[in-house]
């Protein structure tokens, strides 16, 4: 989104301000400050997801943050070009962070797992 | 919803109203009176924030133009994108939530924005492919309003001062590339003073920023989370004269506290203050309008006691024949000096803030000594408010009965630093709660009659909407003195 701007690939499904502490890592890692968040909604109503993304917001004022939402795949990225992805997931949703993992690998993309222990 | 509330932005605290006593359309002519616009639709003064926008986006090469909602058809052939700011989206920013809570109505604004937004043209132009961004200073209400965020297909939404993203979001938009759904703007992408650009066309009222951010750090506030930044002097001017040639006959110095400009910490500094107003009141003339946005008491208290700043730039600058007030907007929140140590430390500084509900009332005085009319806000249900600080509250009023001043009761939203705090709403009055509004009122409408049989809209011209607040106010006043009624009889039972 913008320059420098990380990509992440968020499965929301944690407490949000351990979802927040790992954005916040992530940022403090690649030494950026702007993170793009694809936020995995696997075909959930949008509004559970949203107040995720609001209680996230809600924490932050330091980081650039620009949410994406996407369905059930990685596709909207196919047009942004990257060639490296983090992805942040609790420990619970292991199964389909690993389904993930093998998409985005197939794409011939780098990933980054951030595993959340519990929720 | 486009408008400059006469020539009077205290004005605007009424458009957050539902309408009460008055018929809607009478409503919106005494509070939101429709802007003049060309024959495009292009209005002669728009909100400042959209000037911004507007120019960078001219600066850049785009051909980017405010329009007037009501005029959006005659752009349809030609827009690509749609991009919308709001004061208060949807109605729950304050204090139109309050008016809300205690009403049970549904706000104007909400009701106008929902209206534009079902308009024809609008779901036209969106079947025809044009991308719609949101933003302004209630782009968060949209977070609570996904079926909306949806139904109208609004492509993204920017959470945040734009400066320096906007671009890039709207070549994205051009190009017909993915655009994120919501960005948040964080503190190392806020634009520096170098950035942010001159305004192309008038503003509501003449507003120009003189200041960005705030040093005081309340956690209630959003402004504070931003860095601070001084705009110089040449470029303040240089949108003076933006607004004077686009007939915009006065201005509003913009700053969450005008006093601070350049100023030491939290100590005004009277050189640059003094200075500012030389350059900008010798270039609007005695008869222009003049108007600070914010000053905080403390560092009006200070300027007064220490270099009699206030009565200088009053008597010496300031009033003329034409000018006999000027108006400004300013914090109380609390007068619990325990509740104030928790939720805003740094407002009383220079002062120690245990000397909160003193430093108030001496502000008071040197307003009312020097013909500075505020519109002071009270903020109920701070999330561990108390009843004793609200009887703390209750008091201070009281001892604010005796200077001229308008003071507007909120309900806490939860911005700033407090924005994972709880809505205030009306099922969680207190009897304290109560007790506060009503002397609030009580004082404000006392106030509001004074002010307009002497000062307020006096020019013939203004001789309807004088009339229409004159019965509004009574009104108003009737219906306190039942509630109060009501209570006394409650009390003896």
């Amino acid at each position: 989104m913008l320059d420098g701007s990380v990509p992440v690939l968020l499965i929301p499904e944690a407490d949000p301000s351990r979802l927040y502490d790992a954005l916040l890592k992530i940022s403090m890692k690649e030494r950026t400050r702007r993170l793009t968040i694809y936020v995995w909604m696997a075909g959930d109503n949008a509004e559970r997801h949203v107040e995720k993304v609001r209680s996230i917001i809600s924490l932050n004022h330091m980081l650039t943050l620009s949410f994406f939402f996407i369905p059930s795949n990685y596709e909207v990225s196919r047009k942004q070009n990257h060639n490296r992805v983090y992805i942040v997931f609790p420990e619970t949703h292991k199964e389909i962070a690993l389904s993930l993992v093998n998409q985005l690998s197939e794409m011939k993309i780098e990933v980054i797992e951030v595993m959340i222990p519990g929720l | 919803m486009m408008s400059n509330h006469h020539g009077r932005e205290f004005l605007g605290f009424v458009a957050t109203a539902p309408p009460i006593f008055l018929p809607e359309t009478l409503w919106m002519y005494v509070a939101s009176p429709k802007v003049k616009v060309d024959n495009e639709g292009r209005p002669r003064e728009a909100p400042y924030g959209m000037r911004k926008i507007e120019a960078i986006l001219n600066e850049k090469g785009f051909k980017a133009s405010i329009i007037d909602p009501d005029h959006l058809q005659k752009h349809l052939d030609s827009m690509k994108i749609l991009m919308l700011s709001h004061h208060d989206y949807f109605g729950y920013g304050p204090p139109t939530s309050e008016w809300w809570s205690l009403t049970g109505k549904e706000p104007l604004n909400r009701r106008s924005f929902i209206k534009l937004m079902s308009k024809p043209e609008i779901r036209v132009a969106k079947r025809r492919g044009v991308k719609i961004i949101a933003g302004g200073p209630a782009a968060w209400q949209w977070l609570y309003e996904v079926k909306k965020f949806v139904e109208w297909g609004i492509d993204t939404v920017v959470d945040g001062e734009a400066e320096k993203i906007i671009v890039d979001l709207v070549e994205k938009a051009l190009n017909n590339e993915p655009l994120p759904k919501y960005v948040y703007v964080g503190v190392d992408d806020v634009p520096s003073v170098d950035e942010i650009p001159i305004i192309r066309g008038g503003s509501v009222n003449g507003l120009v920023e003189i200041m960005r951010g705030c040093p005081r750090g309340c956690k209630f506030c959003s402004v504070t989370l931003k860095p601070l930044r001084f705009i110089p002097l040449e470029r303040i001017v240089k949108e003076i004269q933006v607004n004077l040639s686009a007939g915009v006959k006065g201005t509003i110095l913009h700053s969450e506290d005008v006093l601070l400009y350049f100023a030491d910490g939290v100590r005004p500094r009277p050189e640059p203050v003094v200075r500012l107003h030389e350059e900008v009141l010798k270039l609007i003339g005695d008869n222009g309008s003049f108007a600070w946005s914010h000053v905080s008491l403390s560092a009006l208290k200070y300027a007064e006691e220490n270099y009699g700043l206030i009565s200088k730039l009053m008597h010496e600058y300031i009033l003329t024949e034409s000018r006999r007030f000027i108006g400004v907007e300013v914090g109380i929140e609390t007068g619990s000096p325990r509740l104030a140590q928790e939720i805003m430390r740094a407002k009383s500084l220079p002062y120690p803030i245990e000397e909160w509900p003193s430093i108030v009332e001496d502000a008071f005085k040197i307003m009312h000594e020097n013909s500075i009319i505020p519109a002071a806000t009270v903020i109920l249900g701070f999330p561990g408010e108390t009843s004793d600080d609200v009887v703390k509250t209750i008091e201070l009023v009281d001892r604010l009965k005796n200077y001229r001043s308008l003071i507007v009761p909120m309900f806490f939203v939860p911005m700033g630093a407090l924005k994972k705090g709880d809505w205030f709403i009306r099922e969680h009055l207190k009897r304290e709660h109560v007790e506060a509004l009503l002397k609030i009122y009580n004082h404000s409408i006392y106030w509001a009659e004074d002010i307009m049989n002497k000062y307020y809209l006096k020019s013939p011209t203004n001789l309807p909407v004088r009339i229409l607040l004159k019965l509004f106010m009574r009104y108003a006043r009737r219906q306190i003195s039942k509630y109060i009624e009501k209570i006394e009889e409650y009390n003896r039972q």
